[in-house]
């Protein structure tokens, strides 16, 4: 057991009884969508006494975020903590300047409710070869998601009325990392890389596919560490004793390893509760709780794992205290460390497929080599293999589920031919989520969904045209927008020409 | 009877007010206490000695929702039951579930502080829809497996699978933005 998810269980216990009353509710009724009102934040008294911390007397809110109610006139995209990223435009591997597009997207509300707040989107290209060849081109269609979420999120891409079979190929970690406090307000002095600093305008993804080199990064040969060699050690069976009138409030063991931190890196499979390290003076350590009563107390077997990777750390040391606090005082204990060598590749390989396993078995989920290699990546770009670690990631948990909850760019590709002077229609079919936010701010309404078009966005095709076609079948209420929609005077089609549109919606009344 | 009135029976410290708290809202603390640690035997102590705490609470609580209210003791109870001993499959497997929603690893000297933990889930189960907050309370407060959740609403176990798996992937940006250790 995870002394830290059980804590984080015990907190599930302390929401609030609206809450819990709201969902017992629900409990019991068969075979019933339950189609509720979003809570549209009448609670957003509870809301803000959340976000809101109160240390050495700063108000600690999100910046960006004034905690009114109001939505300046500010003609921009919304400013979203749940930010799901625009949509992209199609483009091609290599550029082709006797190709061009005429595109027409469909952004699609029929389907709408305020719980998905999902949009369909047809989004369609007719590619044109003004050359007097035919032209066999391989087309990629981007989007942005999680590995998590690929499986029922997939576009799907069609020429004339045949679906087109395509790979995937995925880029890296699309955002980077901040300290704890940073983008609070009066937390700017608290600079590092312990949370992750998710992309959160459309501005992060321009920025990032200006130059191609994110996508040659895509396309590059995975990290390989075969004939690496790692030291895995086994922990199980711990034990301990008490002297006379000693009392174990959370027994715990001290694993540490003298270590020289620029030839040997520490990895783990997760189970403890604590670290400490030195880099000065070549010391790392993991607190390793010991269940109080039996192993079985906890449906815990007790194993866990440490790897090291690189020069040979030698044994533990291990050390016994009756708590973790200051007053700890130190006892007698114990645990069984085996000891043996493996294969870096091949022991990640094993664990990896396991984790993978536990993905739901849905159709369209990346492979399992796409997504062991991203985590391979992620091991040695931001994780604990990397020249310089993540803060967050320095305790060398290796974070399988991280790796795929990360946003990235993904493309599908697929090859197709355009004949000589000649069309093709090719269209790509997907739903997108609308980007929302708990907090009302200047540039967002708490409770409505955004979404975003990018017309350009890491593009190398010409396009000769672009228009939407808004189709709302009065599902939504346009709260904000620069497309110039205005389903009352019957303008749903629009000629697109900025860079970046938006629409917020809510649900019609 | 209405469960103000049986708050009212407990404020007048009439032991009635035990009977009809069990009568009203017995069967879900033990549906409760059985899908947490598996055992009947364990399901229905845990369910006499949260009667027992609700005596001894009320007064001087007040609880707003009594459901809510027993169905919180019981589940405590049954947390402390699984940490001194009793089975608990079915809480083993949440939290290996919520390991996903943790924030990165503390350091050995940052603290716990349950009552920001329980302020940002408060508000980030706020911020959620109605269903994916009714999901969520109801796998990880009530301990209802996917399947059976799955059933009840009529759609297919991967899906509520996978949306729990985004769920816990989201609850743990909430506790990152604001500076949660756990």
């Amino acid at each position: 057991m995870n002394e830290r998810s059980l804590r984080l269980l015990t907190s599930i216990g302390e929401i609030g009884p609206d809450l819990a009353e709201e969902a017992a509710g629900e409990m019991g009724q068969k075979s019933k969508k339950k189609r509720g009102r979003r809570a549209l934040f009448a609670t957003l008294g509870s809301v803000a006494a959340a976000a809101v911390l109160i240390v050495a007397g700063f108000y600690l809110i999100p910046t960006g975020h004034s905690g009114g109610f109001g939505v300046d006139s500010q003609d921009g995209p919304g400013s979203y903590v749940f930010y799901e990223g625009p949509i992209l435009p199609l483009t091609l591997r290599e550029e082709d300047g006797s190709i061009s597009a005429q595109r027409t997207v469909t952004l699609d509300f029929s389907g709408w409710d305020e719980d998905r707040a999902e949009m369909r989107v047809l989004d369609s290209y007719v590619l044109t070869n003004t050359s007097g060849e035919d032209r066999t081109v391989d087309v990629l269609y981007p989007f942005i998601e999680r590995f998590y979420d690929v499986a029922g999120k997939r576009p799907k891409l069609w020429l004339g009325g045949q679906e087109l079979e395509t790979s995937l190929i995925a880029g890296y970690y699309a955002g980077g990392y901040e300290g704890a406090w940073e983008g609070t307000i009066g937390g700017d002095e608290n600079e590092g890389s312990v949370n992750m600093n998710y992309p959160d305008s459309w501005e992060d993804y321009r920025d990032l596919l200006a130059d191609g080199g994110y996508f040659d990064a895509a396309v590059s040969p995975y990290p390989d560490f075969t004939g690496v060699t790692a030291y895995v050690y086994d922990l199980y069976d711990p034990w301990y004793t008490l002297a006379e009138g000693q009392e174990a409030t959370s027994p715990v063991l001290r694993l540490g390893f003298d270590l020289d931190f620029s030839k040997t890196r520490l990895l783990h499979t997760g189970g403890f509760s604590g670290w400490t390290v030195d880099q000065k003076a070549g010391y790392m350590e993991y607190l390793y709780h010991i269940p109080r009563a039996t192993a079985a107390a906890y449906q815990d077997d007790g194993r866990r794992t440490l790897i090291a990777v690189g020069e040979d750390p030698g044994e533990p040391k291990l050390q016994g205290f009756t708590s973790t606090q200051d007053s700890a005082q130190p006892m007698e204990a114990g645990a069984t460390v085996t000891r043996r060598e493996v294969d870096l590749e091949a022991y990640l390989r094993a664990l990896a497929q396991e984790a993978y396993a536990g993905y739901d078995g849905l159709e369209g989920r990346p492979d399992f080599e796409t997504v062991f290699g991203q985590f391979k990546l992620w091991l040695i770009t931001d994780g604990p293999l990397a020249p310089e670690p993540r803060e967050r990631y320095v305790d060398g948990e290796l974070r399988f589920s991280e790796a795929a909850s990360l946003d990235r760019v993904m493309w599908l590709e697929a090859k197709i031919t355009v004949p000589a002077n000649g069309s093709v229609t090719l269209t790509a079919e997907l739903t997108k989520e609308g980007s929302s936010n708990p907090y009302a701010s200047r540039h967002s309404i708490a409770g409505a969904s955004e979404y975003e078009l990018a017309t350009r966005v890491g593009s190398c095709l010409t396009f000769t045209g672009q228009s939407a076609t808004l189709e709302d079948a009065g599902k939504v209420e346009l709260v904000r927008q620069n497309f110039g929609f205005d389903p009352e005077k019957g303008q749903k089609t629009v000629d697109l020409t900025e860079e970046i549109y938006f629409l917020a919606v809510r649900k019609a009344e | 009877m209405e469960d103000q009135q049986i708050i009212e029976l407990f404020w007048s410290r009439d032991e009635a007010a035990i009977l009809m708290a069990r009568q009203k809202y017995g069967d879900f603390c033990r549906a409760l206490s059985q899908r947490l640690l598996g055992s009947t035997r364990d399901a229905e102590e845990c369910v006499s000695d949260m009667l027992l705490r609700l005596w001894s609470s009320i007064p001087p609580q007040r609880p707003k929702s009594l459901r809510a209210y027993m169905a919180k003791i019981t589940r405590n109870l049954c947390v402390d039951r699984w940490r001194s001993g009793a089975n608990g499959l079915e809480l083993k497997e949440l939290t290996a579930e919520l390991e996903d929603a943790l924030p990165g690893l503390p350091s050995a000297e940052s603290e716990f502080d349950a009552r920001a933990v329980g302020e940002v889930l408060d508000g980030w189960l706020r911020g959620l829809s109605v269903e994916d907050r009714t999901l969520f309370v109801r796998r990880y407060y009530y301990g209802e497996t996917v399947r059976s959740i799955a059933e009840g609403r009529g759609v297919p176990e991967g899906r509520l699978a996978q949306k729990l798996m985004r769920l816990r992937a989201s609850l743990r940006r909430a506790l990152e933005k604001e500076g949660i250790s756990i």
